[in-house]
């Protein structure tokens, strides 16, 4: 049997919902765990309230909707990227990761029921057929660190591969490309990674991330295959050094990829709710970047002060450009008046934020 | 207090005695709010006698006092005897929950609960959820968890929460520093007494800046110049302030630039105009926000050509640092 990855041989537990103990993803698990025997939770049971852990891997039914818009906040631009939900939480530790203060515990969850899934997305994609989509699973997890065990980007992707009007983002700290031989179309899928400078990613991003060359070398790999890539500066983070670290990070990904083989790359600042400074306090107390200057943004998170800001962005814009890079850049979640003071222009001079990125997504 | 509330035994099964001072066994540890006797209490004791036992515990060589601390000095400088109630043998802690009861005519302060669970923490064995009850301290509430936090504090901490120079609030804050840095943070509340939110700011921007410099606190307080402060003759108010405004200083330093050119800008803009210019969102945003308050209509025209004015000059662009033209 071939050895897990390092960040999944922490998972101790096992816990399925009796409506999903003979779903595909339950099986996989059981064979790739066999030394685990599954706790069956029966129809109206919920998981104890005491089992909080990351090492509880709970395949659950899950009732909610599963095709969601990004919860982007009010006053800012947000991309318009529409999350297919596949579970909740993550093994790795990331000291900046919203998850600590947005889901209650660290179970790992997986929905497991995924002739639901499967059902509500060909609702939605079908009925409107000529509707594009640009679809992801990496926002309230990472979309491949479960994947040695459940397949579950693998099952998605041939799910979609019926659905060319789909495009389809694998947003991950790790590198798994175990999906790659189903995939139809290398048009419709894009692998995306996280980029930060390397100290944040040694220090920051702990529990087995890929490291920042692994990371690259992998979307080499998939370009090489005929995908386009994604990167993801976000959050950056205001440190000192910061200047250095993000320029070797940017000369990392041209030796690496080619402009032509980057979907687009956005840049987002670390902002948080007041929760999660709390947790970072308390979880990650070397982590000093939590005490910068933070001001209270006008959607009520918190915030870098717009000039130090401006400042990074402008900064990675410019090492990116001069790779080769332009109009794949974009701004996660910031005001017209940021875009103008990086950019020199806003959405607006894009055709829209949502319209730009569909098309940079579908590669026109 | 010159009362007694409810005892934690039948009162008919106490006796009555008489003692002096000197013959009394007043040192107790939970006698932990005892103050000296106030006038008005002297000049009753003085004038009518005492009317309300102090509470004893007549069971060992001596009486032991569980309650009635001022009293006892009172009377002893009057020179007189002491009526004492004896409860009869009582455990450390019942002479602590005798001794809150028998003060419980008062709101608790958060000092006198600090002081009280400072004394029954200590015990072995202690009942806890009888000590909270009688407290009237709710086993979740918030100010519990301040208390506890509180607690952590050395004790000599206690003294500046009784006097009101640290509210409990600043509790969760305070606990997180080291002992050499809790040391060099008392020279803020020597001699000032803090409102809480200022309290909780100026410890909480302390602690930030000790975090992202990795500097103590006693680096930060000499950076802030807190000595020149507290030694410059200010008023308690100004002297807060002044702290306040050099701790911010270091905490948000672009911020602060920022702040200080935009008061300059708006000060020289806005000169001689009865206009209020503010940033309305900590520069998040290019938006100024001009207003005026008005009683007339003659007001309204006067205010009209102030900010035709304000509107003519050529050095506005200072007005929006971020947006440009």
């Amino acid at each position: 049997m071939k050895t897990l990855p390092t960040y999944l041989q922490g998972i101790s537990r096992v816990v399925v919902d009796a409506a999903v103990t003979d779903s595909p993803v339950a099986q996989r698990v059981r064979q790739k765990l066999p030394h685990l025997t599954a706790e069956v939770l029966a129809e109206g049971e919920a998981l104890s309230s005491g089992l909080a852990r990351e090492d509880i891997l709970y395949l659950k039914r899950y009732r909610g909707r599963f095709l969601r818009h990004c919860p982007g906040t009010s006053h800012y631009r947000c991309c318009g990227y529409q999350i297919v939900h596949i579970g909740e939480n993550c093994p790795l530790r990331c000291s900046y990761c919203i998850l600590q203060a947005y889901f209650q515990d660290r179970v790992l969850k997986v929905w497991a029921n995924q002739d639901d899934l499967w059902r509500e997305l060909d609702q939605a994609f079908s009925a409107n057929p000529d509707r594009r989509y640009r679809v992801g699973t990496g926002e309230f997890t990472d979309s491949l660190v479960l994947e040695a065990l459940t397949g579950y980007s693998r099952d998605l992707i041939e799910f979609l591969g019926s659905y060319p009007q789909v495009c389809l983002e694998l947003k991950s700290k790790v590198v798994d490309l175990s999906w790659m031989d189903v995939v139809r179309d290398p048009s419709r899928v894009l692998p995306a990674w996280s980029m930060n400078a390397p100290a944040i990613a040694d220090h920051e991003e702990q529990g087995e991330c890929a490291s920042l060359e692994e990371r690259l070398a992998a979307a080499r790999t998939c370009a090489r295959e005929g995908f386009r890539v994604c990167l993801h500066f976000d959050p950056m983070i205001h440190f000192s050094g910061w200047q250095e670290g993000y320029a070797r990070t940017a000369e990392m990904i041209f030796d690496h990829l080619r402009p032509e083989e980057i979907a687009y790359v956005s840049m987002g600042s670390f902002r948080h709710m007041p929760d999660l400074k709390r947790c970072i306090i308390e979880n990650f107390p070397g982590s000093g970047y939590i005490h910068g200057e933070f001001i209270t943004g006008i959607d009520g998170k918190q915030r870098l002060l717009r000039p130090l800001r401006v400042e990074q962005f402008r900064f990675l814009a410019d090492a990116l450009r001069r790779g080769g890079l332009d109009r794949q850049l974009y701004l996660c979640m910031e005001s017209d008046e940021v875009w103008q003071a990086v950019f020199g222009r806003t959405p607006a001079d894009l055709g829209g934020l949502y319209r730009h990125l569909m098309a940079q997504a579908f590669g026109e | 207090m010159n009362t007694v509330d409810t005892l934690p035994r039948d009162p008919a099964c106490a006796t009555l005695l008489r003692c002096r001072a000197e013959d009394m066994d007043a040192d107790g540890a939970w006698l932990f709010w005892s103050n000296p006797p106030s006038p008005a209490l002297y000049r009753s004791l003085k004038d009518h006698g005492q009317l309300v036992p102090v509470l004893v515990d007549g069971k060992g060589a001596r009486p032991v006092l569980v309650a009635g601390a001022a009293r006892v000095v009172a009377l002893a400088e009057l020179d007189r005897e002491i009526l004492c109630m004896d409860l009869g043998l009582l455990s450390a802690e019942d002479r602590g929950l005798a001794y809150v009861q028998s003060n419980a005519g008062a709101e608790l302060t958060d000092g006198q609960l600090v002081l009280a669970l400072r004394y029954f923490n200590a015990l072995p064995d202690v009942n806890m959820e009888r000590v909270l009850e009688t407290l009237g301290l709710e086993a979740r509430s918030k100010r519990l968890r301040l208390i506890r936090s509180w607690l952590t504090l050395p004790a000599r901490w206690d003294a500046l929460l009784v006097a009101g120079a640290v509210p409990l609030a600043c509790a969760d804050v305070l606990e997180v520093f080291a002992a050499d840095d809790l040391e060099a943070l008392e020279a803020l509340f020597a001699t000032l007494s803090w409102s809480r939110g200022n309290a909780v700011n100026v410890l909480t921007w302390i602690r930030e800046i000790r975090a992202r410099d990795g500097v103590s606190v006693a680096q930060v307080l000499e950076d802030a110049g807190l000595r020149e402060i507290l030694a410059a003759g200010l008023s308690p108010k100004d002297a807060m302030t002044r702290i306040l405004h050099e701790i911010r200083l270091r905490r948000y330093p672009v911020l602060s630039d920022m702040e200080r050119d935009f008061i300059d800008t708006v000060r020289r803009v806005s000169a001689g105009t009865r206009w209020r210019i503010v940033q309305p969102d900590v520069f998040e945003s290019n938006a100024v926000e001009l207003s005026v308050r008005l009683t007339s209509p003659d007001g309204l025209r006067a205010v009209s050509a102030e900010l035709a004015l304000i509107a003519a000059r050529e050095d506005l662009d200072s007005l929006f640092p971020l947006g440009g033209k």
